[in-house]
């Protein structure tokens, strides 16, 4: 992808020499742009806008999600929340970033709820944050980044079996009976290392989440 | 003011991989709020490049259609929501009901209940009827006579593939993509997990058979619960006790697959009576003998039959009776 941009020596509008850059768009438009077909179908007929909005968006952003969630059932489901939420609330209509911003910022934000209802058991309210206003804010951005590569690194680090049932359990989702029947070892093992494998996630985000989460409601 | 970040940079970043240097730099390229957007075009073009897993958008956008098309349903999803945060995450897909739902469902897995209708489907055959079942994830399943099979109504496919079979059954499992097991539970506590193979289960009273045409089978007991693994050719019997015995079909039966179809019995002076019971036994079928001096006739001989008919059949010539069929239960009658 290109652009062609008009250009002049001391930056005044107008003719110039044109420049050919080779980049990602600089501009917010030009994002809104590369959806202009989305947003057109949308337009015309909202529910081929949304299978396209599916066609386009469902595989990245569920991939995403479950590098904070770790569970493949429950990455499709917020993914698919995510979506339910911009189709009930129109926002399809209003919003003013790019979809792509918009849906992988409310992924995001659900995914960290999701980590605190259940690393914390706590019932957090939706966070209150508007995707909206501060899909673009840069450290919210990189906050983010920080949290799945923590997670990752985290559970890369579990003690190898743990970390074996901990991923049949929650990745596959397999239940305690398959997986004991799987490795041959008991329910009662199979278990103890989620249990284990929990906790140590627990350990290593506690601080980050609750950082994480003031942070969002001092916005 | 950095314009412009090289798309590798960002990739490295994603991986986990950036130095510290490399981090400021993007923390300043991020800093004008319209790069924001070339991050998450990027981001996805990541994420498509090195995929966590592959769900299937075509069937998550089918179920999104059908919940906007739905606003009724909609309240049960939402009043799930607020279930989300109650109830534990194991049995996620769960929350999406009520509550109510949530502890029947966990205590009918945990039992394999037959009870619910309102989790299970049930297919079952009668005597003489046969059945076959496509179930969701396109595995075929078809039914001998007398016999059930018991499928969970919702999540079947997407969060479990776990069915139970009373009686006698052919699966063609599909395989599917995430590699799911397939598993079939047996009222006496067996199970067979497979990948996507071609078996046959029979499970009657006398205890379980399993015999493997294609593909790969582990088959456990609740005496025996450690799998032990089946190869095509292979024939298990889990007896009464529990015990798995794997055996290899005989090179007859291997040749002709409807042969290890075929139940044998062997009648040494077995009365009709006694024969009866067996075949109650293996076929699942009632047979009721209102004629003392039929029920103690004697049979002597080795007979495979597939079906009761068939081999009713086969016993009413030698014995000179007939047959007939009342209320799903078989009478045997002397000829007049």
């Amino acid at each position: 992808m290109g652009q062609i941009e008009n250009s002049s020596l001391d930056g005044a509008k107008g003719p110039g020499r044109a420049k050919i850059f080779m980049s990602a768009p600089d501009t917010k438009s030009d994002a809104l742009d590369k959806e202009f077909f989305i947003r057109a179908t949308l337009a015309a007929d909202p529910v081929e806008g949304y299978e396209l909005l599916f066609r386009n968006y469902y595989e990245p952003l569920c991939s995403h999600a479950v590098r904070f969630v770790y569970n493949k059932e429950v990455a499709e489901d917020l993914v698919a929340d995510v979506f339910f939420n911009l189709w009930n609330k129109k926002l399809h209509e209003t919003i003013t970033i790019s979809f792509r911003a918009y849906l992988f910022t409310s992924v995001r934000n659900k995914c960290l709820t999701y980590l605190k209802w259940e690393l914390d058991k706590q019932k957090t309210e939706e966070l209150s944050e508007d995707p909206v206003s501060s899909a673009l804010l840069p450290d919210r951005i990189m906050e983010f980044d920080e949290l799945y590569l923590h997670i990752e690194k985290t559970i890369n680090q579990f003690p190898p079996q743990c970390q074996r049932v901990f991923l049949m359990s929650r990745f596959e989702g397999k239940s305690y009976q398959e997986i004991a029947v799987g490795l041959g070892i008991s329910s009662k093992a199979v278990e103890a290392h989620v249990s284990k494998g929990l906790n140590l996630l627990r350990k290593a985000l506690e601080n980050v989440l609750v950082l994480a989460l003031t942070f969002i409601h001092l916005i | 003011m950095k314009n412009q970040i090289p798309k590798d940079i960002v990739f490295t970043y994603f991986a986990g991989n950036a130095s510290v240097l490399q981090k400021k730099l993007i923390e300043e390229w991020l800093s004008t709020p319209d790069h924001a957007e070339a991050y998450f075009e990027w981001l996805q073009e990541w994420e498509t490049t090195q995929p966590q897993f592959l769900p299937d958008a075509t069937q998550a956008f089918k179920k999104f259609s059908k919940r906007t098309r739905d606003p009724a349903a909609e309240e049960i999803y939402e009043g799930g929501e607020a279930d989300v945060l109650e109830s534990g995450p194991v049995f996620r897909f769960l929350t999406r009901w009520q509550w109510v739902a949530v502890i029947v469902l966990s205590l009918g897995i945990a039992s394999y209940s037959l009870r619910s209708d309102f989790l299970y489907k049930t297919y079952s055959t009668s005597y003489k009827t046969m059945k076959t079942v496509i179930l969701n994830d396109s595995t075929k399943v078809t039914l001998n006579s007398n016999s059930k099979l018991v499928v969970p109504r919702w999540g079947f496919g997407s969060r479990t593939r776990e069915v139970i079979l009373e009686g006698e059954a052919e699966f063609a499992v599909t395989h599917t993509i995430d590699n799911k097991h397939f598993i079939v539970h047996t009222a006496d506590n067996s199970s067979v997990t497979v990948l996507g193979t071609e078996f046959v289960v029979y499970s009657r009273t006398r205890g379980t058979r399993v015999l493997l045409n294609k593909g790969k089978v582990q088959l456990a007991s609740a005496n025996d619960p450690k799998p032990h693994e089946m190869i095509p050719g292979d024939r298990a019997e889990v007896t009464l006790s529990g015990v798995i015995e794997i055996k290899k079909l005989t090179k007859e039966e291997l040749s002709t697959p409807s042969i290890w179809k075929q139940h044998e019995f062997k009648f040494q002076r077995t009365s009709l009576a006694k024969a009866a019971t067996e075949m109650k036994e293996i076929f699942g079928v009632s047979i009721i003998i209102n004629n003392d001096t039929l029920a103690a006739r004697e049979l002597t001989g080795t007979f495979k039959a597939q079906s009761a008919d068939e081999l009713l059949i086969v016993l009413s010539e030698m014995l000179d009776m007939e047959f007939s069929v009342h209320d799903g239960q078989l009478y045997l009658a002397p000829k007049p």
